[in-house]
This record gives C-alpha cells, structure tokens and sequence, in this order.
C-alpha cells in the first residue's frame, strides 16, 4: 500500500468511526433532560462517543496492516482508551465553553455572532484531540500522541464549525451533526496519517513478493520485523521469517539494525549481520523479504 | 423651591415598592455539582439597600420552574471593585438655568451642565478603592467623548472640562438611546456595574436619526439594564417635572435618583451604591437540565402582599448543542451500516495475489516506472537490459548506460544475472549473481527491481499458515514456471 492511499485509508475508517458514534451521540442528547447533572450527562456522551469512535479507530491500524489479530486488540484497546479519553473530553470541552460562553455572553452582540459558534468549536476541538489520543496512547508513543493532538484539535474544530456552519444555512438540519461527525473523523484519520508521513524519518519499502511497493514508516524508537502481525513491519507471505526477526531502533537520528536471533538471518547489502547501522539506500534482507531503506 | 422638590420625589416615590435586582449569575460550579449561584440585591425607594431579610421572601425560578433555595446567604460581600459609567447630558437644554426659564444666558454658574460637572468631580474624589474603574460618555443628538474603564481619574476630569456647548443643530437629547448604548458598552464588563446618568430627563429625539437606526424607547432601556443587573443612579439637573422619567429609570433598576442642587444627598451617592453591593443576598440553586443555550433565572421577591421580579440570563450551552425534539430510529441503521463498511475495508489485501516475474524500472529523475514482465520458461531463455533500441528491455532516457550491458538468464526458474563490466546489485559491485525477489539493480540513475512473482498456490497457502499462526513454512520461493509468459516487448 503506498503512503497515499494509507491516508485516505485512515480516513476513511475515521469517517466511518465519526458516522458510527453520531446515532448514540443522537440519543444521549434527546434524553438531556432525563440526567440528573451536567456532569454525568457529559460523562454519558464521553462513554458514547468513546465507545464507537475509539473503536472504530482502534480498529484502523489493524485495518491498514491487514491484521485481524491486530483489528481486535485494536478495537478492545481503542475501545476502553476510547471511553477514558471521550470522558476527560468532554469534561474538559463544556467547562471551557461554560467559561467562554459565559465571557462572550455578556461581550458585544457582534462578538457573540462569530463568538457562540467558535467557542463550541474550541469544545468540539478538546474532544476530539482526547479522542484522537486513542492511536499514540495505543502505541505507547510520544510521536503518536502528538500526531493524535495535532490531527484532533485540528479535526474537532473544523467538525465543529461544519456543524455551526450547516446550521447556519440550514437550521434544524438532522445531518449537522452527522457531517461533523464525519469531519471530526476523517480529519483526526487524515492527519494521523499526514503527520505520522512527515515525521517519519526513515521508511521501509518491500521490494518484491506478496506485499510489494508496500511502505512502512519508522515512526517508533523501536520497529519489529517479523511474520507476528504484532510486530510494526508485521510481513506475512514471506518464507524463513520468524515472529520477531529483526528490530531497527532510533538512536540519535541514526537507525540501526538488529537481528533477533533469527535462524534464517538478516543480511544489509547482501552480507549477513548480526548489528548494522542504516544507510540511505541500503537493502534489508529478512529471511525472503527484500526491503529498501530509504531516510527521508 | 427645595421643599417641592422633596415633596414630588415622596410622591412618585409612594408609587413603588422594593425593588428586587440581580446582579450576578455565577455558573461555575455548574459542571461540578450542578449548584447556581445568584446573587440578588433589594433596594427601596431612595435606593438605600434592604438587610436582614429572610430567605422566605424569595422565590426562584429557572425556565419558569420553580426551584427550592438550597443556601440563602445574607451580606455577602464581593470585593471585586465597581465598574460605574457616567453618562452625561450635553444637550441644548443642559445651558439653560435649572427652572428652564432663563435659556440664552452666557452666565456659565446658572447653565445646569456646570452642576453636573461640578457633581461628577465630587464624584470621583469620593472614589477611593483601587479596583474601581470609571467610564465617561456625553451625548447629544449623538454619543460624544466616549471614555472607556479606567482608574485614571484626571483622564476623566480632563474629558468632563472639554464637553463644550454643542451646534444648534446638535442639540437634540437622544436619552433612552444613550441609556440603551451606555448598558451596552458596560455589559461586557465583570464585576457590580452602575450607571450614573446625569441629565435633565427630557428625552428630545431628532426623527429618523442615523446615529440611532433601531428605538429602544425609555421601556427598552430599563429592561435592558435590568437584565444585565446594572442599577441606574439619575442625578436630576431640572426642577421641572422632567424628572419623572429619570425616577422612573432609577427605581426599576433599583438604583436611586439625586437632585444635583443638593450636595448633602449627592455627597452619599458613592457610599450608597458601595452599600447596595456590601447588603447583597447569594441564593444557590441546582440548575434544570433542560437543553437551552441560556436559561432564564428569575428571583420573586414578595413584601406586604407587593411584589418585585427580577430576571436574567445565563450561559448554559453544551458542545453538541440541542438534541432534536424527534428521535428518528432510521439514525440507528448508520451503525450496522459503518461496521459493515469497516468490516470491508478490512477485507482489502493490496497484496498481489498472482504476479508474473517481472522487473520494475525506476528513474531516479523522472521517477516514473515502467513494470517489463520476464519470461517463464523451462528452456533457456535471455533477456537483455540496456541503452541501445535493440536490448529487450530499453532505458533509453538514460544516456549513462551502454548498449546491451546487462543479461539476465532464466534456466529452470533460476534466473541469473551477468554484465561484462561490474554492476550494483543490493549496493555490491558484482559481475554475476543468481537474483532473489527484491534485487535491487542500479543502472546509472535507474533503479531496477527484479521480482519472482507471486503464484495462486502460494497466496493461498501462506494465507493458511498466517491464520495457523506466525511460524512460516519453510518452503522454497523460487518458482518452478509453468505458464508462458511474454515479455513487454514481444520476445520468447
């Protein structure tokens, strides 16, 4: 899969993630009244939102590396991160816009006019970078949570203007809500994608078999190769690769390589190794896998 | 002339009662535990605050339901300055003499705009604390200087001594509209905000005047103060019955109403408004959970059978807005629908489930590749990469590489490599090489990249040891061809 089509991969799966948690986001607001506080009926949207759209981006890595076993920890990982993160989301997003509310309710009506709009979409843009956290804190990376904060708040605030913004042309739009949905989504999948894409200083790209042309990142301290799908650069269809075969890690920019004491070996440039530090150019070989390593 | 005077006020006077007057909604708490407070201020006729009152005289209500007071707190006391604005009248009127009979003199001492000066300076010099902020705005048939808060007293001393007598022409007295302007502009200030206004009281708008597109009228204005619980003090510079309207104001906005030609009474104007903020009842409730962007709170005060209401608004929106008034179940089938899709997009391989032998040619410049699929045939066949029109696999937009430099052989599957001069393959200098599936050859600028293919068999069976688990087979890739295969460019 080249890079390209991995973002819109990621955001696609954050379209569909947005679109699943708008009917229980529905819901939860027709039943405001029936709450007894403020808190626990933000708490109630925390849950729902977190439920279906933590899971439905836990489940996009594991989508994109074409991993069921992946699919499911991502899901059940996404899910519970999911719930924690929409909570403190939406906690944090109300108290902000009771605050800026309240300033801007008693401001000038032509702040007010541009004021109301942007304010709740500052409460959308919290959300969604809590929500958008579910990817780095999944990963257990720094990189990754950054990512999850750029594309999120990003993500949330544009959701949250199209929301205002349909309902400006066309109030009393039952879609205003989904689109944002939607938006929030893809924006939080397309700039997880984009920014992992630019921050990555290195990339592996599988030269021949199966999974040709397909290009892993190096995003993380440590990158595993192996045929485990738990594994980063998890390469499945390629023979003599063990689970954990080889690992690259980061260390002051350099990369460097080192087998996991595979039977079959690793080889950089043709020669078995055992440790190697990458050049730009060089060519990996795990068991009958043939990768590129290219610094970017 | 005096004894009149205290005589109208006693009987206007007569007419209301307490008047009940919110000064501040503070929603803070509101996430934590739902609890609102409200502080309230109750004032009688001369303005001076109410104390000790008993928390059963309040009713409260929240979107017009009844909530019980869950703390009522007497004195409490906010030091958190007080924001006033002085709003001067500088009209044709305000250079006549204070019984309005004497109108074209040029005697500066009887002009009625001389005592107001005179009492906004008082005014100031009894301002002590620090935190205060005063604001100045004098109007006409338009707003004039216009000063906004501040702690800087000689900037507001300054501004008073230039309002100088306006044109004819300008000498309208736009009062309600200034008033309306002057709530406005302080509304969007913190803190106990009051309105001085210093004016005759006759209102003297000019028709359709641009300055004011939109009335608001005398009604307008009060209930706009009263909303956003600014108390309205009028310090009276007529002794004609123009003043009706400037009690009128002061008193349903629960602030009080001066003669400026009694400096006795003016010189408490500071100390009674400090008073009315110092005597302020904090009423807390627990908010409804009624979806609205801002709720409406309403305090009922009840004394001898008479009644004063005060309402005013605060912020209670949420992130996602108002839910709908239907819920329509039809929303309920995005959900199979999305994990249907998510379901499918799992589904998608961008594996090559079946793939020729083939080499990729890549320019580095261009960065533009051409796929050349190679033969696949149990006799010995070959295959040549170069320059020159008559190699079967042409890089002829690169000029560094030599016509036929390079073969490639294929005898059983097995297809190796073989150059007169030495080439890069994998970033080694070599001759000859028997290739694998991912060789990297690099020709001058092109990068070519050989590739065994993938066969249906295979696929499917490292599909079946996938799902086994991560332990491979150990089965050779190297492909016994069996399918004829042609190249790019026609050859056996």
């Amino acid at each position: 899969m080249t890079l390209l089509l991995r973002i819109v991969f990621f955001g696609f799966s954050g379209i569909l993630a947005g679109i699943l948690a708008w009917p229980v986001i529905e819901l939860i607001l027709f039943f405001q009244a029936v709450f007894p506080t403020l808190l626990l009926f933000n708490i109630a949207l925390g849950v729902g939102a977190g439920v279906f759209m933590g899971g439905g981006f836990g489940a996009s890595e594991g989508i994109i590396s074409v991993s069921g076993v992946k699919i499911k920890s991502g899901v059940v990982t996404g899910l519970v991160i999911g719930v924690v993160a929409g909570i403190a989301g939406f906690i944090t997003g109300q108290a902000v816009l009771l605050f800026l509310g309240t300033a801007i309710f008693h401001s000038a009506y032509s702040v007010q006019r541009i004021g109301f709009p942007l304010s709740r979409s500052i409460g959308w843009a919290l959300f969604g970078m809590c929500i958008a956290l579910v990817h780095g804190v999944r990963s257990r990376s720094a990189g990754k949570i950054r990512n999850g904060i750029i594309g999120g708040l990003s993500g949330g605030f544009l959701g949250g203007l199209v929301v205002e913004y349909i309902n400006v042309f066309s109030p009393d739009a039952w879609y205003a809500r989904l689109v944002g949905f939607a938006v929030l989504g893809l924006l939080i999948g397309v700039f997880y994608g984009f920014v992992e894409n630019r921050m990555a200083k290195a990339s592996l790209l599988l030269l021949g078999g199966r999974s040709k042309n397909r290009e892993f990142l190096l995003t993380q301290k440590v990158t595993n190769i192996g045929a485990s799908p738990k594994t980063e650069v998890g390469i499945s269809g390629y023979d003599h690769v063990v689970g954990v075969h080889t690992l690259i890690t980061r260390e002051k920019g350099e990369f460097v390589l080192t087998d996991a004491g595979s039977k079959a070996g690793t080889y950089v440039n043709d020669e078995k190794t055992r440790g190697a530090t990458l050049k730009d150019g060089d060519v990996i070989r795990v068991g009958d896998a043939q990768f590129l390593f290219r610094k970017r | 002339m005096c004894i009149a005077t205290v005589l109208l006020v006693a009987v206007f006077s007569a007419a209301f009662p307490d008047t009940v007057r919110i000064s501040q909604i503070d929603n803070s708490m509101l996430l934590l535990n739902q609890r609102v407070r409200v502080y309230v201020s109750v004032t009688d006729q001369k303005g001076d605050p109410v104390p000790n009152l008993t928390e059963d005289r309040f009713s409260l209500f929240e979107s017009e339901e009844q909530r019980q007071i869950l703390s009522f707190e007497r004195g409490v006391n906010i030091n958190q300055g007080i924001k006033l604005l002085l709003v001067v009248d500088n009209s044709g009127s305000m250079y006549w003499d204070a019984s309005g009979r004497v109108k074209n003199s040029t005697d500066e001492k009887i002009w009625r705009i001389t005592y107001a000066k005179e009492a906004v300076s008082s005014l100031l010099n009894e301002i002590k604390n620090p935190m205060d902020r005063v604001g100045l705005i004098s109007f006409n048939v338009k707003i004039g200087s216009k000063i906004r808060l501040t702690n800087d007293k000689g900037e507001i001393a300054e501004v008073l001594r230039s309002i100088a007598k306006p044109a004819e022409e300008e000498a309208y007295t736009e009062l309600y509209e200034t008033l309306y302007q002057a709530v406005d502009e302080l509304r969007t200030y913190g803190g106990r905000k009051v309105i001085i206004l210093l004016s005759d009281g006759q209102d003297f708008p000019l028709e359709n005047n641009p300055n004011f597109p939109t009335r608001e009228g005398i009604e307008g204005a009060i209930r706009f103060a009263q909303q956003e619980g600014i108390s309205v003090f009028t310090i009276g510079l007529s002794a004609r019955a123009d003043r009706e309207n400037l009690l009128r104001i002061a008193e349903e906005t629960g602030g009080a109403y001066f003669w400026v030609y009694d400096p006795a009474q003016l010189r408490t104007l500071y100390n009674l408004i400090r008073q009315q903020i110092l005597q302020e009842y904090l009423l807390i409730y627990s908010a409804t959970m009624a979806p609205a962007e801002k709720k409406p709170v309403r305090v009922v005060y009840t004394t001898d059978g008479e009644r004063s209401e005060a309402e005013r608004f605060y912020f209670s929106g949420t992130i996602f807005g108002m839910g709908r008034e239907k819920l329509d179940w039809k929303g309920f089938l995005f959900i199979p629908f999305s994990c249907a899709l998510l379901w499918v997009l799992s589904l998608c391989r961008f594996e090559q489930k079946k793939a020729l032998p083939s080499l990729a040619v890549t320019n580095s410049s261009s960065r533009k590749t051409q796929v050349h699929e190679l033969p696949v045939t149990k006799v010995k066949s070959e295959i040549t990469i170069g320059g020159g029109p008559s190699s079967d696999v042409t890089i002829s937009s690169d000029p560094k590489i030599r016509e036929t430099q390079v073969r490639i052989s294929v005898k059983g599957g097995v297809y190796t490599i073989s150059s007169k001069s030495p080439i890069k393959i994998n970033n080694r200098q070599v001759t000859t090489k028997v290739l694998r599936s991912g060789d990297l050859i690099k020709m001058g600028d092109t990068h070519v990249v050989f590739d065994t293919g993938v066969v249906k068999a295979e696929v499917q069976k490292a599909k079946k040891s996938s799902k086994r688990g991560a332990r491979p087979k150990k089965t050779s890739s190297r492909r016994t061809g069996s399918k004829k295969a042609v190249s790019k460019k026609g050859r056996k």
